[in-house]
């Protein structure tokens, strides 16, 4: 298991940030998230979230809608 | 001085109040953003063993797993006036998603409560039980005390929902509960938020239709798909 920590601006549709981490690593995963969350509690639209996932493939495959535009998710 | 179980966890009065206090805030305080951290953490200790679960009783399936975000998690509590923050069913979630028939999304669901000890189904996919069109099967279990939502989707129930989720990131998140989008008459290529989002609401249907009855296939669904990357192609390259 992997964990990816994403954040992701919601009205431009791109992440902005994605740090990937080691099974072994998921509390200091964890803890970086609540800090940027922290960080950027006076932005609502920045999305931080730590997914974990087998692989980026994975990760891209159950959460398209990070990655890819609308017409692109469209098409499948 | 925050209440505590025996085993040091926040009590469930505690959680209440503090849903509660999240509900009724316009901007909620650092002490109830810090205390709400420290039951996630609590959450995530739960995730993490619901996906070692998952892992032993259904090896080869692959399930992603995140906490709620804190805006959504509050969103929902406003939503819900009367839900109590322990009721939430999705602080904790994991997703799987795969290319299969109702039959076997079925057996897939099947499975995975066999695994969690008095493990609830809700379904959402007859046309009359969706939620604002959107359609899979969650199990929610109760992992060390806390809820956790498994989310088992269809390849094509998937695809319709980040379709939404991502209208939803850019004409605003209220149109995943069936609201209009913010400025509806924006123009999306020759149409208008409003006309498009009708237009995904009929392909949502096309989609439930061809997976639930094997005598229409899915092409009528797929064209709609196409005419509708088409548009957002058209728009986004104005």
């Amino acid at each position: 298991m992997r964990h990816f920590l994403v954040v992701y601006d919601q009205s431009a549709g791109r992440v902005i940030r994605l740090d990937e981490y080691g099974d072994d690593r998921r509390d200091d995963a964890l803890e970086e998230r609540f800090r940027l969350e922290e960080a950027s509690r006076t932005d609502p639209n920045l999305e931080i979230v730590l997914l974990g996932a087998e692989s980026r493939a994975s990760l891209e495959a159950t959460h398209a809608r990070y990655f890819k535009p609308v017409d692109e998710l469209a098409r499948g | 001085m925050v209440a505590e179980q025996a085993d040091g966890r926040i009590s469930k009065r505690e959680v209440e109040r503090l849903g509660d206090r999240l509900r009724a805030s316009r901007v909620p305080a650092k002490e109830d953003l810090d205390l709400l951290q420290r039951i996630r953490r609590e959450y995530d200790g739960a995730l993490a063993q619901a996906q070692q679960v998952i892992e032993q009783a259904l090896p080869g399936v692959q399930a992603t797993t995140r906490l709620k975000t804190v805006q959504t998690l509050v969103e929902k509590l406003k939503r819900h006036p009367t839900m109590h923050l322990y009721q939430v069913q999705d602080i904790a979630g994991a997703r799987i998603v795969q290319r299969m028939r109702l039959e076997e999304q079925d057996s897939l669901v099947e499975r995975i409560a066999d695994a969690f000890p008095a493990a609830r189904i809700v379904d959402r996919r007859p046309l009359d039980n969706t939620s604002h069109g959107y359609r899979a099967v969650h199990v929610i279990a109760k992992v060390d005390g806390r809820l956790v939502e498994i989310q088992v989707r269809t390849a094509l129930q998937d695809r319709w929902a980040q379709i939404v989720e991502r209208l939803g990131d850019a004409w605003g998140r209220q149109i995943r509960y069936g609201e209009l989008p913010t400025d509806p008459e924006a123009p999306v290529a020759h149409l208008s938020r409003r006309r498009v989002l009708d237009f995904v609401q009929t392909i949502g249907r096309f989609l439930a239709v061809c997976e639930e009855d094997p005598k229409v296939t899915c092409g009528a669904a797929e064209s709609a798909l196409e005419r509708l990357a088409r548009l957002m192609s058209q728009a986004r390259t104005g």
